[in-house]
């Protein structure tokens, strides 16, 4: 049996969602959102070069920093705030067991 | 009316490959795109990205795969017709009617839809009376840029998209103010420098951590309004293009009556006919069970739909496959 960690998910119609997950490796927070149903397009496919599955990271804690480059696409997006993350850049692990986020609106 | 053997929904990589597996069999395409230019999302999205499964490629560019592929189907000379969406299908006696929202008329028996993940929208800045000055001063899109030949311009944005198009209207002698919510850009770095010298040289201004918050005019735009470090600016402006990216919508071809199933068109793997006798669909825009969105899955799904397709133009002839090895290449 795999390790689990909780995600605590807000979707866009506001509805809050506490899941438990199995730690898997190679998936990111905008795959495991794509696959069940929480509407994130994931487009680009986990480049960082879409923004389909922008988040607001709403714990305190920032879960590592992001780059250059996703911090480049968060900027062009207008409904981006300091806490907004790139879900495909935060891989589903033990260290983010706990994260609270919501899912953003659709520029 | 454009007549065509085949209208191909979608430039991008298997659209484009389709032109030439139905070059092949002597099949003229005709391919619409509501982008301006071909390529779809490895274009508009990530043409300076590395691909890696492209067989025979151990490495290429999505740009440069872009350029191959408009270089292999040339011969075969497509008609496009960019810059346009797909918005209307009527069933004819010849086949179908398909409608562009600028209102030009494609007709062939057959269709293939190659739409990816459908047309690409532009990201909209929200600002409250926007839609008051869209294509009355405020573009989203640049497809001519003739037209917006002027004293000065204002761009959004801090991608490829706006910082090339700035450069292109300062080259002209077009004063231009870029507006950019950081000082960091996704552009390719060249093209930032140059914008730097540019300000330098006096035919830009660029202004980061600002942003566009209000439109003004009678009419047409005539002013906008640029806030930075909490003040804010009026800038004189007979056009402002907000060019924050383009995002997909599958839009009007989910009524078309096909059978659609999470976003995606289902498809019979035979030959990727969807549930509409003549209208196929290939690559990411189909669903099926095993579906993978891979370009090479396109590749194959675009030959296989060609051979049906020619069975329903040519319904009395019997097409004999030959490698190209054997035929060689016979463009149009």
């Amino acid at each position: 049996m795999s390790e689990k960690i909780k995600l605590k998910i807000t979707d866009r119609q506001g509805q809050k969602h506490d899941v438990d997950v199995e730690i898997d490796s190679n998936t990111n927070l905008m795959e495991f959102c794509r696959d069940n149903s929480f509407g994130v397009e994931g487009f680009c496919g986990g480049m960082g070069s879409c923004a389909s599955c922008h988040i607001h990271i709403e714990s305190s804690e920032h879960y590592g920093n992001p780059d250059d480059d996703e911090l480049a696409m968060l900027d062009d997006i207008s409904n981006s705030k300091t806490n907004s993350r790139l879900g495909c850049q935060i891989e589903i692990n033990k260290d983010i067991d706990g994260i609270k986020f919501e899912i953003a609106q659709e520029p | 009316m454009i007549k065509t053997d085949i209208i191909i929904i979608g430039a991008g990589p298997v659209g484009l490959f389709t032109v030439f597996e139905a070059g092949l069999m002597k099949l003229k395409c005709h391919v619409i795109d509501s982008i301006a230019q071909p390529g779809g999302q490895l274009t508009e999205i990530y043409p300076k990205k590395p691909i890696y499964d492209i067989p025979g490629y151990p490495s290429v560019l999505a740009g440069d795969l872009i350029d191959k592929l408009v270089e292999q189907a040339s011969p075969f000379k497509p008609g496009f017709t960019l810059g346009e969406r797909a918005e209307k299908i009527k069933k004819v006696k010849d086949g179908f009617l398909i409608t562009t929202n600028n209102g030009t008329t494609h007709n062939a028996p057959v269709v293939i839809i190659a739409g990816g993940l459908g047309s690409f929208e532009p990201r909209k800045p929200k600002i409250d009376n926007i839609e008051n000055f869209e294509s009355k001063g405020i573009h989203y899109i640049i497809k001519d840029p003739t037209k917006y030949e002027t004293r000065n311009i204002v761009i959004s944005g801090g991608g490829d998209s706006a910082l090339d198009w700035s450069l292109y209207f300062a080259e002209k002698n077009i004063f231009v103010d870029l507006v950019h919510r950081s000082d960091r850009f996704r552009a390719h770095k060249d093209s930032v420098k140059k914008a730097f010298e540019f300000e330098k040289d006096g035919k830009m201004k660029i202004h980061t951590f600002s942003e566009v918050v209000g439109v003004n005019g009678n009419k047409n735009l005539e002013t906008v309004l640029i806030e930075s470090n909490k003040k804010v600016k009026e800038i004189k402006t007979e056009f402002w293009f907000p060019l924050f990216g383009l995002s997909p919508k599958l839009g009007p071809i989910s009524n078309w009556g096909l059978k659609i199933e999470k976003n995606a068109i289902v498809v019979n793997t035979f030959d990727y006919s969807t549930n509409i006798k003549g209208i196929f669909a290939i690559g990411d825009v189909n669903t099926y069970p095993g579906k993978l969105k891979l370009i090479l899955c396109g590749f194959h799904e675009a030959a296989l739909a060609i051979q049906s397709a020619y069975k329903i133009i040519n319904p009395d002839k019997r097409y004999n496959m030959k490698y190209t090895t054997v035929q060689g290449i016979q463009g149009f």
